[in-house]
C-alpha cells in the first residue's frame, strides 16, 4: 500500500511555499541535529502507520555557514546547524519497514524562520510549548514572554515548594477566622473550587470587619452624624414630593433613619 | 508521525510537571489543595491521560487518582475532598468537550489540558 503522501506532506509544502522559503524534498530518514522537540514517540509507534502506507515525515531546518554547499550536505557534513523534527524517533529498524521523507529548509533569518516553523508545528500537531527543546523556545524568545514553559523539573518543585511556604500560617499574623481548612469543613457536600474563592471572600469580609471592630475598641469613642446605611436618591425624593406632598417626604426620611 | 493518530512521548514533560504538583503539593497539604484546587485537579486529568497512541482522557484513572489526592490529604474529610475533586474534573472535562468538540484530535486535549496546566502554574 503505497500512499502518495499524507495532509501533514500536504500542508507543509503549502505551508513552505507560502512562506517563501526555500526547501529540498529527499527521501530517507532526518539528518543528525538539534532535535526540535523535547521526546519523540518511540520507534514502535510508527510501525502500524508504516505498514498503512504512511509516510514518517522530518524536517530539517538547516542553517549553513556556506550557501553554496547542498542543505542535505552540510548538515550530513557537520557545515551546518540543523535544528530537526520528528513526530517519531529514527531508528535503524525502522529503514525496511517505514518510507522517510525529510524536508531540508533553508533557514537564513533564524529566529523568525525558527518561530514560524515552532508555531506551523505546534498548531498542526496540536503541541504544548512545553513539548518543545527548552534552547529553541529560548532562541526564538518564547522563554521569555511565557517562562513557565521554559521551567525545568527542578524548577516546578521549587515552585510548588515557595507555594506551600506562601500558604504556611505565620505566627505573628492576627488569628483569622476563616482558615483553608474551615472553608471545607464550612462546605456543603458539593465542595468545588467556587467554595474556596467564596471562603476567601468571606474570611477577607471577616477580617475587615475583626479589623473595624478592634479599631472600635481602641480608638477613643468620637460622635459621629448617623449616616443612613443607602443613600436616597434626590430624584425620588423631589416625585415623592411632588406626588405624595412635603409629609410624605419627612415620613420617608424619618422612617430611613 | 503522519495522521496524527498517535502520541504519547512528546507530552512526557508536561506529564512529569503534572506528576511534581501532584506529589509535592496537592497530596502534602490540604491548604494546598484548596488554595490551589484547578492546578490539582488538570494535574490529575493530565496524570489520567495514559501514554501511548490512543490519548483520551480515562474516568477510572481519574476517579484512582481523585482517590490518592483524598486519602493523602483528607483525614475526616475524605469523602468531602473526594466529591469536590471529581465535580469540578467533571466540569472541566465537560468544558474541554464544548471547546474542542467530541471529534477533535485527542492530541488537542492532552494540549489544551497542558496550557491551562502553566497558566495555573503561573497564576
Amino acid at each position: 500500500m503505497d500512499k502518495a503522501s499524507d495532509a501533514f506532506q500536504e500542508g507543509l509544502r503549502r505551508f513552505l511555499a507560502e512562506g517563501g522559503y526555500a526547501w529540498a524534498e529527499r527521501s530517507g530518514p532526518p539528518p543528525p541535529g538539534v532535535k526540535i522537540l523535547k521526546t519523540a514517540h518511540p520507534p514502535r509507534i510508527a510501525e502500524r502507520l508504516c505498514e498503512e502506507g504512511f509516510p514518517l515525515i522530518y524536517i530539517a531546518a538547516v542553517r549553513r555557514r556556506d550557501s553554496s554547499t547542498p542543505l542535505e550536505e552540510a548538515c550530513r557534513r557537520g557545515e551546518a546547524v540543523c535544528y530537526v523534527y520528528g513526530d517519531v524517533e529514527w531508528a535503524p529498524e525502522l529503514e525496511h519497514r517505514c518510507r522517510p521523507v525529510t524536508f531540508y529548509v533553508d533557514v537564513k533569518e533564524e529566529k523568525k524562520a525558527l518561530e514560524a516553523l515552532l508555531l506551523y508545528i505546534a498548531k498542526t500537531r496540536s503541541l504544548p510549548w512545553v513539548a518543545f527543546n527548552r534552547e529553541i523556545l529560548r532562541i526564538v524568545g518564547l522563554c521569555d514572554a511565557a517562562p513557565n514553559i521554559c521551567l525545568t523539573e527542578e524548577a516546578v518543585v521549587k515552585k510548588v515548594e515557595a507555594m506551600r511556604k506562601q500558604l504556611t500560617p505565620q505566627p505573628p499574623e492576627p488569628p483569622r477566622s476563616l482558615t483553608a481548612e474551615d472553608a471545607w469543613d464550612s462546605s456543603k457536600t458539593d465542595a468545588t473550587a467556587d467554595v474556596t474563592a467564596e471562603a476567601d471572600d468571606t474570611a477577607e469580609t471577616q477580617k475587615t470587619e475583626n479589623k473595624d471592630a478592634a479599631a472600635g475598641v481602641d480608638k477613643p469613642h468620637t460622635h459621629k452624624p448617623h449616616v443612613p446605611a443607602v443613600r436616597l436618591d434626590p430624584a425620588v425624593l423631589e416625585l415623592v414630593r411632588r406626588c405624595c406632598g412635603e409629609e410624605c417626604v419627612t415620613r420617608l426620611l424619618a422612617c430611613h433613619d | 508521525m503522519t495522521s496524527g493518530k498517535t502520541h504519547g512521548g512528546p507530552f512526557a514533560e508536561v506529564r512529569t510537571l503534572a506528576d511534581i504538583v501532584l506529589e509535592t503539593g496537592c497530596k502534602k497539604s490540604l491548604q494546598f489543595l484548596n488554595t490551589h484546587f484547578d492546578l490539582c485537579v488538570l494535574a490529575i486529568l493530565i496524570k489520567s491521560i495514559p501514554a501511548g497512541s490512543m490519548v483520551r482522557l480515562r474516568p477510572e484513572i481519574v476517579r484512582r487518582l481523585v482517590e490518592e489526592v483524598a486519602a493523602a490529604v483528607g483525614g475526616g474529610d475524605r469523602e468531602r475532598i473526594r466529591n469536590a475533586l471529581l465535580k469540578r474534573a467533571g466540569e472541566m472535562m465537560a468544558q474541554l468537550r464544548r471547546e474542542l468538540g467530541d471529534s477533535a484530535p485527542s492530541e488537542a486535549y492532552v494540549a489544551k489540558l497542558a496550557e491551562l496546566f502553566l497558566m495555573k502554574l503561573e497564576a
